[in-house]
Order: C-alpha cells, then sequence, then structure tokens
C-alpha cells in the first residue's frame, strides 16, 4: 500500500502544476492575517469570510450581485464577494469591514454613518461603508453625485440614500 | 443555494488554459471575471463540471491596452474599470469607454471583463452593439497556437452563443483607429436602473467630410434581437448626404423597418422595443453627429 501511494503521488507531482479539485488548498490573507484553508470549489468567498473564517460583518444578500452587501476589497478593489469562488482568491489580500476598525476604535467612514443616522436596519451597512471606503481612497473629493454613482451598486431599502450620502461626505472631510 | 460540485482549475499560461478547455469539452467553462457566470450559477442556471479559472494567468497576458499604428488593442481579460478609465480607450475609442461606464455598477466593473462580457454573448450585453459599429476584431487562440480574427459582426452568432470553436481563447479585441476628428461616436442605452441591462442600446459612429457632408453612417442595436442588428440600410442612403434633422428622421424609419421582430420578455415587449429602438437610435446618431462636428480627438 504505501508503495503505490508514494508512486501515484510522485506522478502527480511531476504532471499538473494547475491540480484539478473539488477541493482547493488556498492561501489568503484577511486584515492583514495570513489564512490557508482547504475549501470546496463551488465555496463562495462571502461564504469563506463568515462560516470559515467567522468574520460575520460581511453580509451575503442576493447571491446575484444586485445588492452590495457582500463588498469587500480585494487585492485593493471593491468586489462583491458573492460572485467569486473563495478558490479564485488564493494568493489574494482581502480588507473585510473588520479590518477597518483599529484598535477598538471605529474608523472614520464608520463614525460618520453613526454619526449622520446613515443606517437603519444596518444589513447594506458593512457593504456600503466598504465601497465608501474604496470611493474615498480613489476620489478623496466626491461631488454628491459622484458619491450616489458610486455607491449605485449597493442596495438600502430603509434610509432611501440621504444620511448615506451625507454620512459619506462627512467622512471625506474628516479624512482629509 | 448551494453550487453543484465542480472541478476547478486556475491554469498559469494560456496555452494551459486552452488545453484545459480541449481536455474537458463542452461541461467545461472558462471564468474570465465571472460577473455574469457566477450569478447564473448561484440561481442554479448553468453547472459547469469544470471551471478554468483565467484570473491566475500571469497578469499582464491577457489584460492590457495597446496602440500601434492602425489599432487599439485590448487584452481580453481588461477589466470594465480599466476600459472605462483608459487614456488611450478614452482618446482613440471613445464609444467603448462610454460604454463599459453604463455597465452595472462599480464592482462589478472592478472584476467583470469585456471579453468575459462578449463571450457571454448576452443580447442585452452593452459591447455588443459599440464593437460591431466600430469594426471591431477577436482575436482567438487554439490548443495548436493558431490564431483566428473573426469579426465582431460574424463573432456574435445568436442568444449566448459565439462564432469561437470550443477550444478556442478569445485573446485580444481590436478597433482601428480614426481620424482624431470629423468622427463622432456614441452609446446610449434603455435601461429601467441604472447599470441595467440595455432594454435597447444603440451605438453610432459618424464620420463627416470638411464640408460637413456624410462620409460614413454606421447604427448598431443591441437588446433589440438574438443578436446585434446592424441597420445597414442607414450605412448606404446617408453616404454623401446632409445629416440635418429631417435625415435623422429618415433615420428612425429605417430602423423601424429594420426591428421587424425584437424580442418581447418580461422587460418589454415586442412593439414597446422597437418604439424605443427607433428613440434611442436617433439619440445615438444625433449626440455622434454633434460629436463629429468638433474637433479634437476627445470628442472621438
Amino acid at each position: 500500500m504505501p508503495k503505490r501511494r508514494s508512486k501515484r503521488a510522485a506522478r502527480r507531482a511531476v504532471v499538473t502544476p494547475a491540480k484539478p479539485s473539488r477541493e482547493q488548498h488556498i492561501r489568503v490573507r484577511v486584515n492583514g492575517v495570513d489564512h490557508e484553508s482547504d475549501v470546496e470549489s463551488r465555496m463562495l468567498l462571502v461564504h469563506y469570510l463568515r462560516e470559515v473564517l467567522g468574520l460575520t460583518g460581511t453580509h451575503e444578500g442576493c447571491d446575484t450581485s444586485n445588492c452590495g452587501a457582500c463588498t469587500i476589497l480585494y487585492n485593493g478593489r471593491s468586489v462583491k464577494s458573492c460572485t467569486m469562488f473563495a478558490a479564485q482568491a488564493n494568493g489574494g489580500d482581502i480588507v473585510t469591514i473588520e479590518g477597518l476598525t483599529k484598535d477598538g476604535q471605529l474608523h472614520p467612514i464608520q463614525r460618520a454613518f453613526w454619526d449622520n443616522h446613515g443606517l437603519q436596519c444596518g444589513f447594506c451597512t458593512p457593504g456600503m461603508i466598504m465601497q465608501s471606503y474604496w470611493l474615498l481612497k480613489e476620489n478623496p473629493k466626491p461631488t454628491d453625485e459622484q458619491i450616489r454613482w458610486g455607491i449605485s451598486g449597493n442596495l438600502c431599502r430603509c434610509t432611501g440614500y440621504q444620511n448615506i450620502v451625507k454620512s459619506i461626505k462627512a467622512a471625506a472631510r474628516e479624512l482629509r | 443555494m448551494m453550487n453543484k460540485p465542480f472541478d476547478y482549475f486556475a491554469p498559469k499560461s494560456i496555452s494551459e488554459a486552452v488545453s484545459l478547455l480541449k481536455k474537458h469539452g463542452s461541461g467545461a467553462k472558462l471564468i474570465a471575471g465571472g460577473q455574469s457566470l457566477v450569478p447564473l450559477m448561484n440561481l442554479g442556471l448553468a453547472a459547469p463540471r469544470q471551471i478554468i479559472d483565467l484570473t491566475h494567468i500571469k497578469k499582464d497576458s491577457l489584460s492590457y491596452v495597446k496602440l500601434d499604428k492602425d489599432s487599439l488593442m485590448i487584452g481580453s481579460m481588461t477589466t470594465h474599470s480599466a476600459v472605462e478609465n483608459s487614456p488611450q480607450i478614452r482618446r482613440h475609442c471613445r464609444i467603448l469607454s462610454e460604454t463599459a461606464m453604463t455597465i452595472a455598477d462599480v464592482q462589478v466593473r472592478n472584476r467583470g471583463t469585456i471579453g468575459g462580457s462578449v463571450c457571454h454573448a448576452d443580447p442585452a450585453g452593452d459591447y455588443l452593439a459599440p464593437l460591431v459599429a466600430v469594426d471591431a476584431e477577436f482575436r482567438a487562440i487554439n490548443p495548436k497556437r493558431k490564431v483566428r480574427t473573426i469579426s465582431a459582426d460574424k463573432f456574435f452568432v445568436d442568444i449566448f452563443t459565439t462564432a469561437l470553436k470550443r477550444d478556442e481563447l478569445l485573446t485580444e479585441i481590436r478597433v482601428p483607429k480614426r481620424p482624431s476628428t470629423r468622427n463622432g461616436s456614441a452609446y446610449v442605452k434603455h435601461k429601467y436602473v441604472e447599470g441595467g441591462f440595455a432594454i435597447v442600446g444603440a451605438a453610432a459612429v459618424v464620420s463627416v467630410n470638411k464640408d460637413g457632408i456624410c462620409d460614413r453612417a454606421k447604427v448598431v442595436l443591441s437588446g433589440v434581437s438574438t443578436r446585434p442588428v446592424r441597420v445597414d440600410m442607414i450605412e448606404k442612403e446617408f453616404r454623401g448626404e446632409n445629416l440635418d434633422e429631417r435625415a435623422i428622421e429618415e433615420a428612425g424609419r429605417i430602423v423601424r423597418e429594420a426591428v421587424h421582430d425584437p424580442l418581447s420578455d418580461i422587460h418589454a415587449s415586442a412593439d414597446y422595443r422597437r418604439e424605443m429602438a427607433v428613440v434611442f437610435a436617433k439619440r445615438a446618431l444625433r449626440l455622434a453627429l454633434a460629436r463629429s462636428r468638433k474637433t479634437g480627438a476627445q470628442h472621438n
């Protein structure tokens, strides 16, 4: 038995640079911490973050890239984690809402949402804040229109967006 | 809902990707940005047996924007965000940047790619009409490393169907460069929500001579049929004509006839689509014409 296994292992090592599998071994950096996991190929990135890493701040809304609740930063750009497989993120650098807080202190965008009543039920908020984070990184001084355009991929069914826009403007002032 | 299990491959090179495609045949699916495929899988509408991920191919081999003296070359893995913001595309093919801007939202544009979008060939996809209108060419490679060039007009065959063979991979989209003056183009679309799919998408490309007479006028429509609709009559009728408001009304009549059998679905009835095709084709023509009359590259 041991002999046969080692032969097979040797063959595998030679022929397959991209190993096919329903299971993948991935390494990702999330909020500055390195993780290694075995995941099913079909596992969505949002499920990996929530269920494997326990980072439940990233919400799963629609699964079809409509609502934006699952927005995270992947290699520095905002993406929707429900339309990526965890396996695809191998080698990637991810920031989630949990990564914005430093030493128990809310990030200025988080505080601005609090101060300006930028949320009601809070379901869309993590995605909204991650998208705002990216938006303000790209454009530190956005106009109202640029803010609305920038968050058009994030749905909020409570606020009517007025206070969200107000929060992002306040955060932009704070961050400048 | 949990997706059906599949084998995942992350090839590091184009040749490795095409040989995987050949090996696994029709059950395999290439994934570029995944912004159409993953939602379809999550909804249970697609269940590939193998997924071949192109995002781990060494970045520069398929994600680029380059220029030579005749054409603009866009790698198939270039994201919509990059198409939207590339200074070269803005300068030499403004209509494509304008089109990329109207796709979905920032997050989707950060991940979705031009190649993925055209290979998905959703009739309501935004790139279809503009790429046909600017006479784009598509380059594909097969496992024998043979490169084939397909014109945009021939590339889109039917609903979700392209001219690519099963073992071919789209590598590049080429757009012929036009002089920066007296050329204008525009893409406008009718949608229900910001970033929504095109109920009707109208692309117009216009060239005028120094007296303002039309050398070329092309109108192509997305969303109205199973493939982009080229309104050939406009190309024929308008050469050598002065494109005034009366001509634009005439173009509207030609569009109404050209769209003889429009799609009818939950979003719009056939009659409504035909009417909107007329309205949006005229808007695209007016805008392209106005741009052609301004000099300067930024209006091209």
